[in-house]
């Protein structure tokens, strides 16, 4: 009995909300990017991240390559150096050995051209590749370093070339200092062309990266953009349609869910609202029909002033129902703007109900229908007065309707964790699980051949669903075919403790 | 002597049956369309009762009632609207407006709700009601016919006062739901014409002459049709 009983009450809080909150959502959507296409955006990240790898790489590369260079540098004026030392320590006093060698190892490098220059401690020359003295005289270069292996250094000679060059001072007392020096213009053409390669397969890397970023962003966009055409393309009469869910990413497959089901509840409550209207024409259509017509034919011949008398009750009752129809719509209209306001006061439960146990007794009691109230005493609820009778007197008039001669109706209420409970609850026919979600529906009615006879045109549980939400509640219904019904209004504790 | 009452209302239709209405109930109604015009008036003469309507041209029924009561003039107002928020009501209510009424409104409603604030207002009220040789004795709670003693429940007594009072003019539904059970809201169902078949059963049904008649559309009416 109880698993029904929360399905309506859920289905319709969540529907009733749909209209407010999506309009307030799009009316402030903030935004703070540049209005970037995500393609581009995506392709500039791409693009941006593959640059600087690239270039990191590069660079690397680059400085690996100078590193390499520079060491065999080293490697190589060192050796000559050795050379030089070698012969001196050998034989010290022989210079023009050291003249020859000097020429020897100065010509014959296709590389780069190799000097060499030995000085005595006072600095004069006693040996010294042919034209160094050009390119690089003996002062120009850096102190002499006491050993061969260390670091060379770099020297840009006056006449503008660029020289790698060593000084060394041989040991044992005699001062003679080695210069070498190798002319290194061939690698500096070397590196540069490295260099205007590396530029260009940048240039070329960043190109690529930029078109295949774009290519792969709208390709991998292309689902949200079938999204955005399918949800373009529904419009009022083409609600049915939603999103196909075969083909997505996982990541928008959850989005689509989430607008399909956002389809549904904009599709259901916009049938209802159509269906909403067309009862409203109809509910109004028929009175103002039926009183157009009497009055037509009562102005058609004389009659007796008892005839018009007649004629005038007639419509009259007419009138009166269409007020209480008008009555009811604004209400229900009204009550969905989120500024209508409630005038809520503090009643003790058990005194109202009895005070509409009073009221429907005699109703009740020709019937053959046993009415009571078994609201236990105290219980208070911050309510607007009109509204919580109203509701109650709906629901007690509805379990009238339906419950048979020989039956209860018991006006209950207590209180709760989530609230204060008010049921009424009938021993009647019930209502079937089929209808059973509908029955708060405006204008809907079990039994479609019920018309308006009765006066009762369908409103009476939307009124108390309404009643109920004014109030920050919630209403359930719940049933059982033979068994009866049982239909619970939940409001909130009242916000003072003091009976707790 | 017939209790004044002035209506200040624009709407040509509203003005003329409320008018006609009144003066058949057995008062006398001046009337008029504007705000300024109906200020005018209300300082000026000695009504027992205003009828305002809220929207009003010139000046609206608020204002009217602010500017009377700033005079120092007590007139009891009873306001009609269109616009049914409980802020207006409330508002209404505070600025010191007797009663309010929502159009549409049945005329009977307004009729007993009429009589209700002047009643208030008029003080001394008949202790016992004779109608045809029914005499309902206020002070005692006790009603009877022909002589004899009619046993009636405390609200089935506040009932038949309640249609004693109304000398002959017709209750509704509504009317009588509020009044006698406390019942605010307009209920489809026939629960008053219960009730009223149990007070029947007491105080019509074992007499010849009958006193509480139907009126079609409208309610209930107690009174002396022979």
């Amino acid at each position: 009995m109880n698993e029904n009983s929360s399905t309506p009450s859920a289905a319709s809080a969540t529907s009733s909300k749909i209209g407010p909150e999506a309009a307030s959502g799009s009316a402030r959507l903030p935004i703070k990017y540049p209005r970037w296409s995500l393609a581009a955006r995506l392709t500039a990240w791409y693009a941006g991240s593959a640059f600087v790898l690239i270039l990191a790489a590069i660079c690397f590369l680059y400085w690996a390559l100078v590193a390499t260079l520079d060491r065999e540098d080293d490697h190589f004026l060192a050796d000559k150096a050795r050379i030089l030392l070698t012969i001196m320590r050998d034989r010290p006093n022989d210079d023009r050995e050291l003249r020859e060698e000097v020429e020897r190892e100065s010509s014959g490098h296709s590389a780069g051209q190799l000097y060499m220059r030995v000085l005595d401690s006072s600095g004069t020359i006693i040996a010294e590749t042919a034209g160094m003295r050009v390119h690089l005289p003996a002062d120009q270069f850096p102190a002499a370093a006491a050993s061969e292996t260390g670091r060379s250094a770099e020297l840009r000679s006056a006449s503008g070339g660029s020289f790698r060059v060593l000084a060394v001072l041989i040991a044992g007392g005699s001062g003679r200092v080695v210069q070498v020096a190798m002319d290194r213009t061939h690698e500096e053409e070397l590196l540069s062309s490295y260099r205007w390669y590396a530029g260009l397969t940048l240039t070329i890397a960043l190109l690529g990266c930029a078109v295949a970023g774009y290519a792969l962003a709208r390709r991998g966009l292309r689902p949200l953009r079938e999204i955005s055409q399918t949800l373009q393309r529904i419009g009022s009469s083409t609600l049915h349609e939603r999103i196909d869910l075969h083909l997505l990413p996982v990541e928008l497959a959850a989005l689509a869910v989430t607008f399909n089901d956002m389809l549904n509840r904009l599709e259901e409550s916009f049938l209802r609202l159509e269906r909403f209207s067309a009862d409203i024409a109809h509910e109004l259509r028929t009175p103002v029909n039926n009183l157009r017509g009497e009055v037509e034919v009562a102005l058609g011949q004389p009659r007796s002033p008892e005839n018009y008398r007649e004629i005038l009750s007639s419509s009259l009752e007419e009138f009166g129902r269409l007020a209480s129809l008008i009555d009811s719509l604004l209400f229900l209209a009204r009550a969905e703007s989120p500024q209508h306001q409630i005038a809520k006061q503090r009643l003790e439960l058990a005194r109202e109900l009895a005070t509409v146990r009073e009221f429907y007794e005699a109703a009740a009691h020709d019937a053959g229908i046993e009415l009571v109230v078994t609201a236990a005493d105290g219980l208070v609820a911050d309510l607007d007065r009109t509204l919580f009778q109203r509701a109650v007197g709906n629901l007690v008039a509805n379990a009238l309707a339906y419950t048979p001669r020989g039956g209860t109706i018991t006006l209950n209420a207590a209180r709760e964790k989530n609230g204060l409970h008010v049921e009424v609850i009938d021993t009647g026919s019930g209502i079937s699980p089929a209808h059973l979600p509908h029955v708060f529906d405006r204008f809907y009615r079990a039994d479609p051949a019920r018309t308006s006879g009765g006066g009762s045109v369908g409103l009476g549980l939307a009124l108390v669903k309404t009643i109920a939400a004014l109030h920050g509640g919630s209403c359930t219904i719940a049933s059982e075919i033979g068994r009866g019904t049982r239909v619970s209004l939940v409001f909130p504790l009242p916000i003072s403790a003091a009976e707790a | 002597m017939s209790s004044r009452i002035l209506i200040v209302e624009d709407e040509r239709k509203t003005v003329a049956y409320l008018q006609k209405g009144l003066v058949e109930s057995g008062f006398s109604v001046d009337a008029c369309k504007s705000g300024d015009e109906g200020l005018r008036l209300a300082q000026a003469g000695d009504h027992d009762l205003l009828i305002l309507d809220v929207m009003l041209p010139e000046r609206d029924g608020w204002s009217i009632l602010t500017e009377l009561r700033k005079a120092g003039k007590q007139t009891p107002v009873l306001f009609l609207t269109a616009r049914d928020s409980v802020r207006d009501r409330v508002k209404g209510l505070q600025m010191g407006a007797d009663d309010y009424l929502v159009k549409p409104f049945a005329f009977s409603e307004l009729l007993a709700r009429v009589q209700t604030i002047l009643r208030r207002t008029a003080g001394n009220q008949p202790e016992t009601f004779r109608i045809a040789d029914l005499e309902i004795d206020l002070v005692c709670h006790k009603a009877s016919r022909s002589g004899q003693r009619v046993d009636l429940t405390p609200k089935e007594f506040t009932f038949l006062a309640l249609l004693a009072r109304s000398k002959g003019k017709p209750l509704s539904r509504a009317f009588i739901a509020r009044e006698v059970w406390d019942v605010n809201f307009e209920s489809d169902s026939n629960v008053v014409d219960v009730h009223v078949r149990r007070l029947r059963s007491k105080i019509d049904d074992p007499y010849e002459r009958k006193l509480l008649h139907t009126v079609r559309g409208v309610g209930y009416v107690l009174e002396d049709r022979t």
